[in-house]
Formats: structure tokens, C-alpha cells, sequence
């Protein structure tokens, strides 16, 4: 099995850090004999869901080594401590200073707009219906009854202030064969069960 | 005929005599409601709104406004179709009235349609449009033992939902349904078996469901008529408000005075033989406007004008003046949004008649206004 | 200048360095079957961000590779999904969603709703400060020199009727200089509780998780806690993260 470790260059690029050859196959035993040991192991799983956490530090800090959580944080661990070196300073050029948010349901679709009920992410304040190009959802088709994400966002960079915006489609995945025959089976008792209360 | 509006809210709040019939519409909301007085201190309400900025129930707050018990007086609540802009918190009204009939399209007790709403089951109330159906049902198996069998009836075209003799309390009454005929049902529940998702089909909410399977009412009082006209259609054949002119057993006795015009003035929903078949000549007519299609459109206005004594909307067809909050919102959307506007605020059109009087007395309470 | 973070949007609206949400569930995955087609193929993602996907690493029990503006990790025992885009923090949610729904059958053991965050000190004293405010220095000042806080973790009790605790962790942000670096995992055991503990002695006495036995049936409760409490979650989160903004 071969990998390949990332780190950013001096023009901040994605490039191949260069192990030797042993110490590389010495990395993935470590995380082969990992893995399997997990997989040997007992089939109760250690609680903790913090996952890997953007702050390379902690990647390592908490049992002293790579954790049972830590197969693939510690290869990220150490592209991160690589890239830590070399980016301390960094600050990102872009940060967002301000944020609105809506869910939204369409109402109405045409093959030039659709039309939206939004209401604020926080549910406080009115709801609004809104118009918006087709466009702005180009991917797949749209139905009347789909829910979106609208977001304004306001983020400053070294040029200024800008704003960017944009519409988003919920996607919750597809029905499986599993949920089908559920809700069927249920639908048919909910049925059973209203007749009870018919005049 | 308009008379001059009660301006307080203590005037608002006289309820009709025992022999006097009252049609309520109120809306938009989002959605429409209508309450029906039908003597003797008894209501029926059909469809639901919620106000969206302070999320009450406008029928609720007025019946209670007027000091009736809508646990005990409420008789019926109708769902005229499950289009979430009808029945925006029907589900609190039930609950609220806690000993009325409730009554809905046939179509939506049938396996297949209760299927779509189990389906809509994954998604929050907010974006799914049949969760206040589900709502609603498990309003009505909370209802005490005793009164189960008699806690819904479904609506089929002639059939009669309601009716009371006159009495010392009030004058004869009667509440029929018009619609959906059977054919409406049955294509309904072809399109539900049609549409029932399948392995890898994209999750995602229910698609409107259609307009077809609406319950239009026909309701007397003593000798006044009234016919409600949900959001119905004109057709297709077999179905709508065409199918409803071709009941061969129902006769318009008497021919109502009072229109609620269906789907808010769309032409779609126009059939000129009801004008003349199911309502006298210039009756007084009845809307809520529909902020998504902006409805009704000044053309249908037109029209309506030209066949009735005079057109009441419970609110300013056009867009009303946005709040502060939905101007913000407008400014926040501005490079996305090509038009961004609010339901509004909840207008109320009060008309009233006393059995065996002439004419009917309307009130219009802000924002409703005579078109 | 530091802004407050507006609590409602569950979304800093203020200059951080970065803002991030994780979804992490722990049970027992097949790493194989995860990759950018599978996302696409299930609908979980549309063909713009499959058309950014970024592999890593895909093998039979290590999955990592990026979408667009999701990040996925899979190991035999762990699914992490990750963004660090605001405005896709929703997404994130329904991404697990639906890989829950879609893979029924994967036994489940625990969940945890991380928000992470890198927010900048005005200066040094103010980045001490910081660490002052959190862990006093009284106590150490007698016992070592110069003392500043490096890492501080706090637990504390779910507000709700589920099973599981709050961590919050706060250090030094290894990533920006003078920034602190803030998460907040909300941890579920995917079990309910009658009632929480009432007090904090109460409370140690319960700090050793109970055996979590992963089982199908508890994806079902993880998406409901997903679906359910994703806005409360990110609510709590921005508190904590308003809370030490306030610090002077």
C-alpha cells in the first residue's frame, strides 16, 4: 500500500512531501497495526465524538499517541504540523463579518424563476415569499415543494468589504427500499386506525 | 351593501342574533379561513390562517372576541383541500375545538395519500406541506372514547355533512358538500398511487397536492344560501366545479347570495353556469388575495366586479407596503431576489344577514377593502 | 475590532480566522463504499461539488477526501464530516442525514456535533487575558513563573433529556498566531436519560460513559438529533463562543 503526505509549498501549493521510503511503510504498519487491533478488538467503542479537531495539536495530545480515533487524523496530523511550520503566521485573507440565513420552500417553478417562502433561519421575523432565476439552481431539476439555504454573507478581504449570496439545495439523500416498505407498512395502520374514527 | 365599519373593538365584538347568518373570511395569512355563523350561537369554520407576525389564529381570536365557547359551539371544521395555505394551523383549531366534526376530502383518508404524508414524516413542519395534516390527525385520536365514530366525516359530492331543524335556539340549518365527486377521488388517488416515491428517488418534500380534491360547501340557513368554493377548479371532466353542475340529484334551493369565490379569483376556477345555477343574479362576493401568483389579477377583478353586486377582499390584492422587517430582508436579498414580498397582515370581511332579511351587512376590518 | 457573534444564526458574524462544523458519528463503517461518486450517486451532493472532489486516501478501512465544500472521513470505526464554510453548516447536517438513512443497517454507537473556531486576540495582553479570565492565576503564581494558560477543558451536563455531556476545549491555536482556539462538542450516547444530574458531585459520579454497544437501530435516533437539535446545538455553541469574546 503506498500514500502519498501533502504539504504546502513556498507558493502555498499542494506538494508531495518526500519520506524516506522506510520510514513511510514504518507510518502505515502503524496504522494497519492500528486498525486491526481495533478490528480484533472488543466491540465496544470508546465515547468520544470530538473527531478530529482543526488544531493540529490535539490530534496527538490525548493518549500520548494516535488515538483509536486517529488513523487517518494522524496522517492529516502530520500534514497539518508540516503545514504549521510553514503557515504560523498566516492569516486567512478572507474572513466573513457578517451572515444572514433563510430556509426556504418553493412555491412556484417556471422555466425562468421560482418563486420561495423564506423564513428567517432563527424564526424570528416574518416570513417573506421571494422570486429568484432558475439559474441560480442549475444542476438538477427543481420542484415545487423543495427546500433551499439562502445565505448573504459579508466578508472582508484585503480589497474591501464584499458581499456574496447564494441559493443552496437541501439534499437528503434517496429513498431506499428499507423506508419504502416502512412508511408503506405504516401508512396501511394509519389508515386502519382513522377508520376506527369515521362517521 | 357596506355599511359604515364598526371602529372599536367593542363593536366588533357584538355577535350575530341567534336568526341572523354571518360569513367571516379571513385572510391573507399565510392561507384563508371562513367561520360561518348558523344560528343560534352555532359555527362552523372552514380552512385555517395563521398571522404571520404574531402566529394567532385570526378565526380563533375573533370567535373568542365575540364570546363563543369554540370548545362547545364550534359544530364542524372543514380542511377543504391540504394545501398548506388553507390549513396553516388547522391543527390548533381542532385542538381548540375540541367538540366539532372534523371534515375533509375523501380522498385524503385513502392509504395512498396517508402514504405521501408518512413520506413527509422526515421533514420539519416548516417545509413539509403535510405535517399539519399529521397534526391533525393525531389531534382527532386524542378525542375522548365515547365520541370517536363521530369525530370525522369525509367529504364526497352530495354528501350531506350537517343538519339542524329549526328551533327555539335558532333556524334550520344544513351544511352539503358539493365536491369532490367521485371521479375527482378516484383520479386523486391514481395520481397519489403514481407518485409514491421509489428506491433511489431523491428525498425530498411532497409536490403540491391538487386543487381537484377541494371541498366546496353549500350551506343554508333558514332562507339564506351561501356557497363556499374552496379552491376548486373548473374541471376536467368529471371533476371541478363541471362536475358539480352535471349533480343530478342536487338542486341550489335556495340559490345562495353570498359567493366565496374559488382559488382567489383565477380564471382557472371561472365557470359561468355557477353564476347562473348555484347563485342568484349579483350575489355578494367574497376573497382572500394569494401573494405567491399575486391573485386575483386585475383582470379577474374585472370579471368578478362585472358579475356580482359588489367584491370584497379581505386585503389589498396588491402587494401590501413591506414592513421595516421585509424591507431588510428585501435589502439583504437585493442581488439575489428579483422580487421579495410579505403575506401581509390578516384582514377580515364580516358579512351578515338576518333570515328572511334583504340584504347582507358588510363590515370590512383593516386591511379588507371593496374592489 | 472584535464584533459579537449573532446567536441566532448559530453563525460568528464577526472576524474569526476560521468557523467550523464537524458531524461525527461513531459505529462500525466499511470505509470502501465512501467516495466522491457514492456521495453523488446517493444524492447527497450535486455534480458542481463532485465536480471539486479532492481524494486523499481510499482504502478498504480509511476513507478521506473533499467535495466542494465538504470534507469526508471514514475509518472502521468513525464517520467525520466537516465544513468550514458557514453558509454550509446546515448542509453538513443533512449530508449525515443521509448517509444515516441511506446505510440503515451501520451499528451506531455515539454522535457528536463539533463547532470549531480559531478567534483572534486583539494583542498579547488581550490574548492573556483571555486565559486569565478562564483559569485565574492566583493559585500558580506562588508555584511557577509567569504562568499563562496553554489548554483548558470543561465538560458540563446536556440541557435536554439525552444521554451524553458538553466538552468545551480551549487552547492556543496552533494554526494562527495569537488566536485562541475554541471547540464545542456536543456529545450524545444515543440513549436517553430520565434526568440529568442535579448537582456537580452528581455529576463526577456519571463521568464514566456507560458501554456503548453499537447497534442499527440507534442511526435512527442519531438522525432525529440531528434533525432536532442541530439549531439548538449551534446556538449553545455561539454562546460559548460570545462568552469569551466578551472577555476584555
Amino acid at each position: 500500500m503506498t500514500a502519498t503526505i501533502f504539504r504546502k509549498s513556498e507558493t502555498n501549493e499542494r506538494e508531495p512531501y518526500s519520506f524516506s521510503e522506510n520510514r513511510q511503510e514504518r507510518m502505515w504498519e502503524g496504522l494497519l497495526k492500528l486498525t486491526g487491533s481495533w478490528a480484533r478488538g472488543t466491540d465496544v467503542l470508546p465515547d468520544e465524538t470530538t473527531g478530529m479537531p482543526d488544531n493540529s495539536s490535539t490530534s496527538t495530545r490525548e493518549h500520548g499517541s494516535v488515538t483509536v480515533r486517529g488513523r487517518v487524523d494522524h496522517l492529516n496530523a502530520l500534514n497539518r504540523a508540516v503545514s504549521r511550520v510553514n503557515s504560523l503566521a498566516d492569516i486567512p485573507a478572507e474572513r466573513i463579518t457578517g451572515m444572514q440565513k433563510w430556509d426556504g420552500r418553493i412555491l412556484e417553478v417556471d422555466e425562468e424563476y421560482f418563486s420561495a417562502e423564506l423564513v428567517p433561519y432563527e424564526e424570528v421575523g416574518e416570513a417573506v415569499i421571494a422570486d429568484f432565476p432558475r439559474d441560480l439552481l442549475p444542476d438538477e431539476p427543481v420542484y415545487a415543494g423543495d427546500v433551499i439555504y439562502v445565505t448573504v454573507r459579508t466578508v472582508a478581504d484585503r480589497g474591501g468589504p464584499r458581499r456574496t449570496s447564494a441559493v443552496r439545495l437541501r439534499r437528503l439523500g434517496t429513498w431506499t427500499e428499507a423506508e419504502i416498505t416502512e412508511n408503506a407498512r405504516l401508512a396501511k395502520q394509519d389508515a386502519a386506525e382513522l377508520a376506527k374514527y369515521f362517521d | 351593501m357596506r355599511r359604515n365599519s364598526p371602529n372599536t373593538l367593542t363593536e366588533r365584538a357584538v355577535p350575530p342574533k341567534a336568526d341572523e347568518v354571518e360569513v367571516s373570511i379571513f385572510g391573507p395569512g399565510k392561507g384563508e379561513s371562513i367561520c360561518v355563523h348558523t344560528g343560534g350561537g352555532q359555527w362552523i369554520i372552514v380552512d385555517s390562517c395563521v398571522d404571520q407576525r404574531s402566529h394567532e389564529i385570526p378565526v380563533l381570536s375573533y370567535l373568542r372576541s365575540l364570546g363563543v365557547d369554540v370548545s362547545k359551539d364550534v359544530s364542524l371544521v372543514v380542511g377543504t383541500h391540504a394545501h398548506d395555505d388553507h390549513i396553516a394551523g388547522l391543527s390548533r383549531v381542532i385542538e381548540a375545538c375540541s367538540e366539532a366534526v372534523f371534515v375533509c376530502s375523501a380522498a385524503l383518508t385513502h392509504e395512498e395519500y396517508l402514504r405521501h404524508v408518512r413520506d413527509d414524516a422526515a421533514f420539519d413542519a416548516r417545509q413539509s406541506i403535510r405535517s399539519e395534516y399529521r397534526a391533525i390527525f393525531e389531534q382527532i385520536k386524542k378525542r375522548p372514547r365515547a365520541k370517536r365514530p363521530y369525530a370525522v366525516k369525509y367529504a364526497l359530492a352530495e354528501l350531506p355533512i350537517s343538519a339542524s331543524p329549526e328551533s327555539g335556539d335558532g333556524p334550520s340549518s344544513s351544511v352539503v358538500a358539493l365536491s369532490p365527486s367521485h371521479e375527482s377521488v378516484s383520479r386523486a388517488i391514481e395520481k397519489f398511487t403514481l407518485s409514491v416515491v421509489k428506491p433511489g428517488d431523491g428525498r425530498r418534500p411532497g409536490r403540491v397536492d391538487p386543487n381537484e380534491l377541494a371541498v366546496v360547501l353549500f350551506v343554508v340557513v333558514g332562507d339564506i344560501a351561501v356557497l363556499l368554493g374552496a379552491d376548486l377548479e373548473r374541471g376536467p371532466t368529471g371533476c371541478g366545479w363541471q362536475a358539480i353542475l352535471e349533480l343530478g340529484t342536487f338542486t341550489a334551493e335556495p340559490l345562495a347570495s353570498l359567493f366565496k369565490i374559488p382559488h382567489h379569483g383565477s380564471l382557472n376556477a371561472y365557470h359561468e353556469d355557477v353564476w347562473t345555477q348555484l347563485l342568484v343574479q349579483k350575489p355578494t362576493s367574497v376573497l382572500t388575495p394569494f401573494r405567491p401568483s399575486t391573485l386575483p389579477r386585475p383582470e379577474g377583478i374585472q370579471r368578478l366586479k362585472e358579475l356580482s353586486e359588489a367584491v370584497y377582499c379581505s386585503a389589498n390584492p396588491n402587494p401590501p407596503n413591506p414592513s421595516a422587517a421585509v424591507k431588510k430582508t428585501r435589502a439583504a436579498l437585493r442581488d439575489l431576489a428579483l422580487d421579495v414580498r410579505s403575506w401581509g397582515v390578516v384582514g377580515q370581511v364580516r358579512a351578515r344577514r338576518m333570515v328572511g332579511g334583504a340584504k347582507w351587512e358588510v363590515d370590512l376590518f383593516h386591511p379588507a377593502l371593496k374592489l | 475590532m472584535l464584533h459579537a457573534v449573532e446567536r441566532g444564526l448559530g453563525v460568528a458574524t464577526l472576524e474569526l480566522a476560521l468557523d467550523g462544523v464537524s458531524v461525527v458519528v461513531k459505529g462500525l463503517f466499511n470505509a470502501a463504499i465512501f467516495s466522491p461518486a457514492w456521495l453523488l450517486a446517493e444524492g447527497l451532493i450535486g455534480k458542481s461539488e463532485y465536480g471539486e472532489a479532492d481524494v486523499e486516501l481510499i482504502t478498504r478501512e480509511v476513507a478521506s477526501f473533499t467535495v466542494g465544500w465538504l470534507r469526508c472521513q471514514v475509518t472502521p470505526d468513525a464517520l467525520q464530516l466537516t465544513t468550514t464554510e458557514p453558509e454550509e453548516f446546515e448542509r453538513v447536517r443533512d449530508a449525515a442525514v443521509g448517509i444515516l438513512n441511506t446505510l440503515s443497517h451501520t451499528p451506531v454507537a455515539a454522535l457528536g456535533i463539533n463547532r470549531e473556531v480559531h478567534l483572534p486576540a486583539r494583542d498579547g495582553a488581550h490574548y492573556l487575558a483571555i486565559g486569565d479570565a478562564l483559569a485565574p492565576k492566583e493559585f500558580w503564581e506562588p508555584l511557577v513563573d509567569l504562568p499563562a494558560t496553554r489548554t483548558l477543558t470543561i465538560w458540563g451536563q446536556r440541557p435536554d433529556k439525552r444521554g451524553g455531556r458538553v466538552q468545551i476545549q480551549i487552547e492556543s491555536s496552533v494554526r494562527f498566531r495569537q488566536h485562541v482556539f475554541i471547540s464545542h462538542n456536543d456529545h450524545f450516547n444515543l440513549l436517553k436519560v430520565d434526568k440529568q444530574p442535579a448537582s456537580r458531585e452528581e455529576a463526577l459520579l456519571e463521568t464514566v460513559e456507560p458501554n456503548l454497544q453499537p447497534s442499527a437501530h440507534k442511526g435512527a435516533i442519531a438522525t432525529e438529533i440531528l434533525t432536532s437539535e442541530w439549531k439548538s446545538s449551534m446556538g449553545r455553541s455561539t454562546d460559548v463562543i460570545n462568552a469569551i469574546l466578551r472577555i476584555k
